[in-house]
């Protein structure tokens, strides 16, 4: 399993484990079945439970004790494998019993509130959350040993930031150079853009309201360049309101060559360089 | 029955984070305001940047705020009270009564201002929803997960 797919399984994880933590007296049954579906029948999942409770003698009624008078004790066992063995027991046995239900079992413990659907959360929250925090973190240690064998694999590539290139950059090393030619030119972005808001008052041949839709935007990507984190979305949305300025005015932009010392040139130059920023966040 | 809206503000930290804590492991993290209240993008659950469980948003509320919630509340009562008797107290006590109404007002709680304090927590942004998170620096980013969309860091 990759890394995407055991992201996508801790949070697909997560998610059921949640909506069963959260249960009320209408859907605690549902979530129930659906939890155990779920760890079940995913591979993974199933063989972190198997590996630990496999050749462990234990009855899950001695931790969840059964008197005869109805009501029920928890008595968790020192043991770790023997804890997650009774949980998983339990869970099998509540959800195979045609005449058991979650709340029925909720009801059997001695709880300070009377409200059913805290009885029903803190029920499970006892009884089944040693179980959901294992899954847990057992998958985040699968996480940590493919981070640690990617760390170990890709050792041997080198990411070479240059900004400006004078002659050629050579240098021997074993293993892979990957290098890429990167504009780091803030202060420049920030000065096109000084220079384009200057120019746009120049341009006659634009109505107002649209050389004031591109100000905003321009402004937006000067705010979000001083940022210390700038925010991808909104610098993206600016980009498409000066690329849609740029599309639709590019004849009154060529004209104005005439007045100012701007040109569509340094619009697109701008764009190009905004579109590079936003690649690297 | 009629209900009424108490609002009360809490001072983020230097760079606007509120402090909130988890439901289920009672671990503390912070949240950008700017985040948690943009109506462009709005959220109903949070999940534990610790450990990953969500709940409705609400549930992640500090124990300092509901403290403040439950104080305003209170003193809300008290007011309310202390309005009643006073007026039915003047009502008895006119001139023309027999009856004499004595009643000494109930007190009000003093309440704290909420203001989160700079804290070594360090701060994370999701590549996924792009919102910040900040958190212990030493739990590792292996084991973070956004509180908005819940994906790993």
């Amino acid at each position: 399993m990759n890394r995407v797919e055991l992201r996508k399984l801790s949070l697909e994880f997560r998610r059921i484990s949640s909506n069963f933590l959260n249960s009320v007296d209408d859907n605690a049954d549902v979530n129930l079945s659906r939890f155990l579906k779920f760890i079940n029948e995913n591979e993974l999942i199933k063989s972190f439970i198997e590996q630990k409770i496999s050749g462990v003698e234990y009855d899950f009624k001695e931790c969840f004790g059964f008197g005869v008078n109805g009501w029920a004790s928890f008595n968790p066992p020192e043991d770790e494998s023997c804890h997650i063995k009774a949980l998983y027991d339990y869970l099998m046995f509540i959800h195979n019993d045609n005449n058991v239900n979650v709340e029925r079992q909720a009801m059997r413990y001695c709880w300070s509130n009377r409200k059913i659907n805290v009885i029903i959360q803190n029920f499970i929250d006892m009884a089944f959350k040693p179980l959901i925090d294992f899954i847990n973190d057992q998958l985040s240690m699968e996480m940590i040993v493919l981070d640690e064998e990617d760390k170990t694999n890709g050792s041997n590539t080198f990411i070479q930031n240059i900004e400006t290139v004078n002659g050629s950059a050579n240098q021997q090393i074993n293993g892979t150079i990957n290098t890429y030619n990167t504009f780091e030119n803030v202060e420049g972005i920030l000065n096109t853009i000084d220079k384009l808001f200057m120019s746009l008052s120049e341009i006659k041949s634009i109505c107002s309201d649209d050389k004031d839709d591109v100000k905003d935007d321009l402004e937006v990507v000067q705010e979000q360049l001083k940022l210390q984190s700038p925010k991808k979305k909104r610098l993206s949305k600016a980009l498409e309101g000066i690329k849609r300025f740029v599309k639709e005015f590019s004849m009154e932009l060529g004209v104005s060559l005439a007045t100012t010392a701007i040109n569509v040139t340094d619009w697109n130059f701008l764009i190009q360089q905004v579109e590079q920023f936003i690649e690297k966040l | 029955m009629s209900s009424e809206n108490l609002t009360f503000t809490i001072q983020g930290d230097s760079e606007g984070y509120i402090t909130f804590e988890c439901p289920f492991c009672g671990s503390e993290f912070k949240l950008q305001a700017d985040d948690f209240q943009n109506e462009d993008e709005p959220f109903d659950e949070i999940f534990c940047p610790y450990c990953g469980l969500a709940k409705n948003k609400n549930e992640f509320l500090s124990s300092d705020v509901i403290e403040k919630a439950q104080a305003l509340a209170y003193n809300y009562m008290v007011e309310e009270i202390n309005k009643t008797f006073n007026k039915m107290k003047r009502s008895f006590n006119s001139s023309k009564s027999i009856i004499k109404m004595e009643f000494k007002p109930l007190k009000k709680v003093t309440t704290k201002e909420l203001k989160d304090k700079d804290t070594t927590e360090v701060e994370f942004t999701c590549d996924c929803c792009e919102r910040r998170v900040k958190v212990l620096y030493c739990v590792g980013k292996s084991k973070i997960f956004c509180p908005y969309c819940g994906v790993d860091l």
